[in-house]
């Protein structure tokens, strides 16, 4: 005998115990795991139509299922959600915090882009960035080792296995939770902040129908 | 689906990508009910806390028998040892919930702390106790006030269940007494209290 979910209950109701059961193991599987699960190893994941349950209760919970390499899955922000939250001017992450995100994505991930060396629209990266890579006059040391905590803490950034030359971080597994859509807005962010004048950057701003302010904290 | 049921789902699920993102939220009480998320009202009642609860069957708990680990708690051992000292000097009476419990400080960490240690203090145990609390601050299992040097148990103990409870106050009994507890400021004064919590 389960105790009913205000939320999820109306969905849960009709399942039969085993459906039921295979269900939520893939919902936690998919929420709470760290990396993306493979589809093969749950059969709320393998099955379409248990799938499509595990869906509906992420959509009540304005969440989605996001794919991974074809063959794994994870769950994200739901994009008109997120659009909603943006709206709304929701950030629960703090300047700094983002400022150094932001600096190990750009090493991490958007240099070696440019570079031709990393492929794909992942923000997957084995590329280090070095704890001298993260200094900035903006940023006091103390501040980014608070911050570098938070972030290791939240699954943004993790460590690299590099310590070569000290430690060093790489994107952590939460990037792989970022929806198609998700990944091209922050591939476009990142390039209207580095190369605002760039025929790129121009190309992002008309596809958006909007100029965009660069630096703006929205 | 009527108009009304639309925006309720919609209401729904910006509350709790809210608290996905940010961990439970304060909030002021007259804020509607968001369904699956339990309602803890503050200390002081000035505000209630939003907390995610799953069904049974859902949650971290599967995750070790289906071989899928969460994102990684650095220190772990040191974080659960943290916890369960913050616990046993901030849920002091314990036929009651551990919500919202009393202040503890950290006079009184570093003593059980040393006391389940079973040695003095050694000067590297302030680094370790001051990084598990700030860990288990984030993570909203404990609210710690480095200012004042007080702690208090986070809102997502309301979630804790009988069970839990019980297995808690068993740990309890096995830890060292806490001294009694000197506290900075009165604990109820409430205009004291909300300029403490800016």
């Amino acid at each position: 005998m389960t105790e009913p979910h205000a939320l999820f209950d109306s969905l849960l109701q009709d399942l039969s115990d085993r459906a039921r059961d295979e269900v939520l193991a893939a919902f936690s599987a998919v929420q709470y795991a760290a990396h993306p699960v493979a589809e093969v190893q749950l059969a709320g994941l393998r099955d379409v139509t248990l799938r499509r349950q595990v869906q509906r209760m992420l959509k009540l919970i304005g969440r989605t299922l996001v794919h991974v390499d074809g063959t794994h899955w994870t769950a994200g922000y739901d994009d008109d959600i997120a659009a909603s939250l943006v709206a709304q001017g929701w950030q629960p992450l703090s300047v700094i915090d983002r400022a150094v995100l932001v600096l190990v994505l750009v090493h991490s991930v958007a240099i070696p882009r440019s570079e031709g060396i990393l492929t794909g629209d992942s923000w997957k990266s084995a590329r280090p960035t070095t704890v001298d890579e993260l200094r900035t006059t903006r940023i006091s040391g103390e501040e980014r080792r608070l911050s570098l905590q938070r972030l290791r803490a939240a699954g943004l950034i993790q460590l690299s296995g590099d310590h070569s030359g000290g430690p060093s971080y790489i994107p952590g597994p939460q990037l792989q939770r970022l929806t198609p859509a998700a990944r091209r807005r922050l591939q476009d962010q990142l390039i209207l902040a580095a190369a605002p004048a760039s025929p790129i950057a121009e190309a992002i701003r008309a596809r958006n129908g909007s100029p965009v302010v660069v630096g703006d904290e929205s | 689906m009527s108009t009304e049921a639309v925006e309720r789902r919609l209401y729904n699920a910006l509350w709790w990508a809210k608290v996905q993102s940010a961990g439970p939220l304060e909030v002021d009480p007259e804020t509607p009910a968001v369904a699956g998320l339990t309602r803890a009202a503050s200390p002081d009642g000035s505000t209630v806390w939003l907390v995610p609860t799953l069904p049974s069957g859902a949650g971290h708990s599967v995750l070790e028998e289906l071989g899928a680990p969460p994102v990684a708690v650095e220190q772990p051992n040191e974080t659960a040892r943290l916890l369960a000292i913050c616990v046993t000097c901030c849920w002091t009476d314990r036929s009651a919930p551990a919500w919202p419990g009393v202040t503890g400080t950290l006079a009184q960490i570093r003593s059980v702390y040393a006391g389940m240690r079973g040695r003095a203090e050694q000067s590297s145990d302030l680094t370790l106790i001051i990084g598990s609390l700030r860990r288990l601050h984030a993570t909203h299992w404990i609210r710690w006030d480095e200012k004042t040097a007080e702690v208090r148990l986070g809102p997502r103990v309301v979630t804790w269940t009988a069970t839990d409870l019980s297995t808690l106050r068993d740990l309890c009994r096995h830890l060292p007494e806490p001294p009694p507890a000197e506290l900075s400021t009165r604990p109820e004064p409430v205009e004291r209290q909300e300029v403490l919590d800016d």
